[in-house]
């Protein structure tokens, strides 16, 4: 991204092989590219991590139940306060 | 339990203690649970087999005090994350504590617990490994009143969709009343659609070569409080199941 900034002989070269008359229009591209495939990836890394979060919830939920039935008492504190 | 058949099938011949747990999945039911659990209760009482737990799915309008106050064993999820991950922490925990089948009864009151024993045979059985209980009796007209027209042209063209899917006949695809035997659950805990769940888990189910069978039941209609389907949401509903159902027979 910086080197094509830099070197414009580069960015025509590059302008030219796509077939883009105005070269920063090419720069544009490249750049729209780069945010499509970076939103894709936090895209994934986001439900990944809704998953695990999901799953260690339930994790959560599940112990603090065993130690609500072993105790025979319902944990006082308010777990809905968060 | 059916005497002629346990000669037949000697794993049910095993004396062990057969304990079918009820999970009961609830968001925002304060108007029913209380109810609900107090069939269970006397449902539990009756038979010692049967016990029940309640998931409450991060409600903030005191469901989950509401069904401690009525007795319940109540697991609750720190925040809202769907019906699917809350029968999956159900089912998880009836698993851990053993037991052989497990059954979801919805918390707004629309299943009636009575039913469960009706559901049961096809399993103890071995003749199915999941079984559905229906508001459309084969052959009846009866059940009906308990959905709405929109809801009615839902389920047969889901209904439709599992057809051709899978091969299974189911005629009420969206009944979350289920008896699962413990492979059946042991599957659902670890893969468990997350949004409108009911139908896609069916064809997941069927398409892994568990038996399905329907046993008509009675339901009722929700005692208080509103469903969560709408209109719209029953539209979007079936063209999704509809699409990722397809997604998954072409993906194999």
């Amino acid at each position: 991204m910086l080197a094509l900034t830099l070197k414009r002989a580069w960015l025509t070269h590059l302008a030219a092989a796509l077939g883009v008359y105005y070269p920063p229009t090419a720069l544009f591209l490249v750049l729209s590219f780069f945010m499509i495939v970076m939103l894709v990836h936090f895209s994934m890394v986001v439900s990944k991590l809704l998953t695990q979060n999901q799953k260690l919830a339930q994790k959560v939920a599940l112990l603090e139940a065993e130690i609500s039935f072993k105790d025979g008492a319902d944990p006082s504190h308010d777990s809905n306060a968060a | 339990m059916p005497r002629n058949v346990r000669h037949i099938l000697p794993r049910v011949a095993s004396q062990r203690r057969e304990k079918l747990t009820a999970v009961i999945p609830a968001f925002e039911e304060a108007g029913n649970i209380a109810s609900v659990v107090r069939e269970l209760q006397s449902l539990s009482k009756r038979n010692s087999k049967i016990d029940f737990v309640v998931v409450d799915d991060g409600s903030s309008d005191g469901t989950r005090e509401l069904a401690i106050a009525a007795g319940a064993r109540v697991i609750s999820h720190p925040y809202n994350m769907g019906i699917g991950v809350t029968v999956q922490t159900g089912f998880r925990h009836a698993l851990a504590h053993g037991a052989q089948y497990v059954v979801q009864v919805d918390g707004d009151g629309q299943h009636i617990p009575d039913e469960i024993e009706k559901l049961l045979p096809p399993l103890i059985a071995g003749t199915a490994d999941v079984v559905v209980g229906t508001r459309f009796a084969k052959g009846q007209g009866e059940g009906l009143q308990t959905t709405t027209f929109m809801r009615w042209l839902a389920g047969r063209a889901l209904s439709l969709t599992i057809h051709f899917l899978t091969g299974s006949r189911i005629s009420d695809t969206t009944s979350g009343f289920r008896v699962f035997n413990r492979e059946a659950a042991e599957y659902i805990a670890n893969n468990y659609p997350d949004d409108y769940p009911e139908v896609q888990i069916l064809v997941n189910l069927a398409r892994r070569g568990f038996r399905i069978v329907e046993v008509p039941v009675r339901m009722r209609s929700r005692t208080a409080g509103a469903s969560s389907i709408n209109w719209w949401r029953a539209i979007y509903y079936v063209f999704k199941v509809m699409f990722s159902s397809f997604m998954d027979k072409v993906r194999r």
